[in-house]
């Protein structure tokens, strides 16, 4: 039986690196974080999951000099044009900001010492039940764990996408992904 | 032996209870999270009360008067300094009380916290070891038990006060039927996954109908239940979006590559949320 893809968040970081791919800047870890940021997003075109896309990732995306006045019409129409194609495609859902999300932000940008935007961003995928946040910036990886974020992962893009059917775990090496939230359980546990 | 009987023999730690939740049940039986809850949502209820029926008002601090176990027994009040408003809150949380059990239906100025807050309140019989609930005031003579026609009298309260926001719903029409004078139409909503019904006036009957075979954005009053799920929306206009196709990341991969300025993706993503 088909199973609902798994609903998950990507953060605004993990879509750049995708279109930094095979910039000729990028050495050696970025490189990797590269790799496995597209590879996670390449999970999303075969309807294996579905990623919850916020509006302040889409805002952030299209709002930076990549589209701006240092780059020929031309070209910043054509980037624009293609990043509207990806994003309105199929398997990306956006995740609106009602109350629930404003509240549950505020609360967090409180408790947890957090930015408005990162607040957003965690308070929607935990309002909207999403199954992980995936991201590579540290003041959103270290909220795994917090009461606050209850049953969300928040985690990397793992390093290997396993050849799977069924649940994200699946597709995410589910031993690689439950090993990384141990790991990192642990040393929050042990800077307290 | 009655409950209130039950517990104005009990031990107490303190005097004078203002509001309180007795939880009926053996206390040798109920288990501890149902004690963390009965204790969390009474002050719940009272802090909603606050904020609901003393806007802009200094919230009160209220503190344990009343904690018994005979079954679970817990009454706050006001402290001291804050009797005034704290004793109006709780003469105006216990005429609402009688007015939702009399009447079946909330004071106007109850609100949506509110409701929520008692509604957690109706629930505390549904952890290990509880029998059954009471909420009372001043004294156990003035007791209301929580039974199944208060508990639907309050989620009717709340599906009749959901809040309304402006937003929208995206996808394609499932149904339509008429209902009451209204035509209304279920979208299968993209966003939140679920059906929600729509319903709109005459005037764009014949636009819809013509374009129903379409992907939609709808967006008007909206209704959300408790749990935020989306329950209804009042349509204010339309339009009409493309269908979806499956595309792939290559579209984006390597877009920005010939950036001679690239930054770190983490860096990127804090210059745009880092204050200056």
């Amino acid at each position: 039986m088909k199973t609902r893809p798994e609903l998950i968040v990507v953060d605004t970081c993990v879509y750049v690196d995708a279109l930094y791919t095979g910039n000729a800047r990028a050495k050696g870890a970025d490189e990797d974080r590269a790799r496995r940021s597209s590879n996670l997003l390449a999970k999303i075109e075969t309807g294996e999951f579905v990623a919850g896309l916020l509006p302040i990732v889409l805002t952030e995306i299209n709002s930076t000099q990549q589209l701006g006045t240092n780059i020929p019409p031309s070209t910043r129409h054509q980037r624009k044009k293609a990043i509207d194609a990806y994003f309105n495609g199929y398997g990306h859902i956006t995740l609106e900001h009602d109350d629930r999300v404003a509240h549950l932000g505020a609360k967090l940008a409180r408790q947890e010492l957090m930015k408005g935007p990162d607040a957003l961003v965690v308070a929607s995928a935990v309002v909207h039940e999403a199954f992980a946040l995936f991201s590579w910036d540290k003041k959103i990886l270290r909220l795994q764990g917090s009461a606050l974020v209850k049953n969300l992962k928040i985690s990397e893009p793992p390093a290997r996408v396993a050849p799977a059917q069924g649940s994200i775990f699946d597709l995410l090496d589910k031993e690689a992904v439950l090993k990384d939230f141990a790991d990192r359980a642990k040393r929050s546990g042990n800077s307290n | 032996m009655e409950a209130h009987e039950e517990f104005l023999t009990a031990s107490t730690v303190s005097v004078q209870p203002v509001l309180g939740i007795h939880l009926r049940g053996d206390p040798d039986k109920i288990s501890a999270e149902a004690l963390e809850n009965v204790a969390r949502s009474l002050h719940d209820l009272l802090k909603a009360s606050s904020r609901a029926l003393r806007p802009g008002d200094e919230e009160p601090i209220w503190v344990v008067s009343k904690l018994a176990l005979n079954s679970i027994t817990t009454g706050y009040r006001p402290r001291a300094d804050y009797s005034e408003t704290g004793n109006q809150l709780i003469s105006e949380i216990s005429d609402g009380l009688s007015a939702l059990k009399n009447e079946g239906k909330a004071p106007d100025r109850w609100n949506h916290e509110m409701l929520v807050a008692l509604r957690k309140v109706t629930k505390l019989d549904r952890f290990s070891g509880a029998e059954g609930v009471d909420i009372w005031h001043d004294n156990l003579a003035n007791t209301l038990s929580v039974d199944e026609e208060f508990s639907h009298i309050v989620e009717r309260a709340l599906a009749h006060d959901a809040p309304v926001s402006r937003g929208s719903v995206t996808g394609h029409v499932v149904g339509w039927k008429d209902e009451e004078g209204f035509e209304i139409l279920t979208i299968q909503d993209e966003s939140s996954r679920t059906r929600v019904p729509v319903r709109f006036s005459s005037e764009f009957g014949v636009t819809i109908q013509q374009v129903a075979g379409s992907r939609l954005r709808i967006w008007g009053d909206l209704k959300r239940n408790k749990n935020g799920k989306k329950i209804s929306l009042a349509m204010h206009d339309f339009e009409i979006l493309p269908d979806r196709e499956v595309v792939s990341v290559d579209l984006i991969k390597g877009l920005w590559s010939d950036d001679v300025n690239r930054v770190d993706s983490v860096e990127f993503q804090r210059r745009l949320r880092d204050e200056d």
